[in-house]
């Protein structure tokens, strides 16, 4: 009796599921389905080239507008100078100080020795001119070491002798000078 | 697979058109719905015909496509049933202005669809490829990737819970 039962369902369900079919294949039918799906293909075709283009210049255009923002977000965010200086400050003061590569006598702070500044008063400018007269010394003392000139390199203590001798020498002469002063 | 032989294997899978659209339909439960699965099985068919390697498995495969592409276009719309509550169920859209003599079997129409639509997946796609896509027991295997025994087996389960699906709306 049950299996009956179940044997009818069975042909119901398969009929109602040709009616289903049935229907929708009358409306399948009166479309043109081979060409719809030509378009379909020839405009997936044009996508797919579109879309490799794409993909192409994505990465470059990705990148260029990433460093982009990260540049214009950079420059809006970075804090503000204090207070603004000028480029003509920075020009002015530096215009103050004297060349390195100019003498001492031609750079501007001449007129400080002309009011009797001595050079070791003047500051900043007399130790640079002392240096630079060091400097020369130092290359005219150069080209005897360049001849091939040796220098004796003295001890401390031969030092202190030579220096004795002198002293006593110097007094020698000192006492004979003041004795025949005297006579 | 040269261009030709390419062209000639799709000529021949544009002759099982109707049987694609049979089991998009039994899918889809819709027939606009199915035009278009109908549809996007063959662009899939087209874009990957070189991975056959013998015509006479294309049959099958293109089967094993729709059942597929079917498959991703229900989970697809249940995704978007689950968060934008707005797809309706495809059995309800059926015309409503019908002719009196039509009215009670497009009621049942409507109650077999959704029997179906409560089936399990792997009884679902069974009941489909055999009723709608009128596929043999050994090709249904061979598309499901299952034992014609086991094919046999869902597929009176499904047949029967779909049975008792009907009889229970008919009760109410």
């Amino acid at each position: 009796m049950n299996k009956k039962m179940d044997d009818r369902d069975f042909d119901e369900i398969g009929r109602l599921i040709q009616y289903d079919v049935d229907k929708a294949l009358r409306v399948f039918r009166s479309g043109d389905f081979g060409k719809r799906l030509r378009a379909r293909i020839a405009a997936d075709g044009r996508a797919v080239k579109a879309k490799s283009f794409l993909r192409r210049i994505a990465v470059p255009s990705a990148t260029l507008l990433a460093v982009s923002a990260a540049l214009f977000l950079l420059n809006v965010h970075r804090s503000p100078a204090p207070w603004p200086v000028h480029p003509r400050f920075f020009e002015a003061g530096l215009s103050q100080l004297p060349s390195f590569s100019r003498s001492a006598a031609e750079s501007p702070s001449g007129p400080a020795r002309k009011v009797g500044m001595s050079e070791a008063g003047g500051g900043f400018q007399g130790a640079l001119a002392s240096a630079e007269r060091r400097k020369k010394e130092e290359e005219r003392e150069t080209p005897l070491r360049a001849e091939g000139l040796r220098v004796p390199v003295l001890s401390l203590k031969k030092k202190m002798e030579i220096l004795y001798r002198d002293k006593v020498i110097e007094r020698a002469l000192v006492i004979l000078i003041g004795k025949s002063k005297e006579a | 697979m040269p261009a030709e032989d390419e062209a000639k294997l799709f000529e021949e899978m544009m002759t099982y058109q109707e049987a694609v659209f049979r089991i998009c339909l039994g899918f889809s439960r819709n027939p606009s719905d199915a035009e278009d699965l109908s549809q996007d099985v063959y662009l899939k068919a087209f874009r990957s015909i070189g991975r056959i390697h013998s015509p006479y498995a294309a049959k099958e495969w293109l089967f094993r496509v729709a059942r597929t592409t079917c498959l991703d276009h229900q989970k697809k719309r249940r995704v978007a049933r689950l968060f934008l509550h707005r797809a309706p169920e495809p059995a309800e859209g059926l015309e409503r202005t019908i002719p009196e003599a039509f009215a009670d079997t497009n009621e049942r129409l409507k109650v077999l669809k959704k029997a179906v639509g409560r089936l399990p997946k792997k009884q679902r796609e069974i009941f489909v490829l055999r009723e709608y896509g009128h596929l043999s027991y050994e090709e249904l295997a061979r598309t499901v990737g299952a034992k014609a025994g086991t094919v046999m087996s869902r597929l009176s389960r499904a047949r029967r819970a779909v049975a008792r699906f009907i009889k229970e709306a008919g009760h109410e």
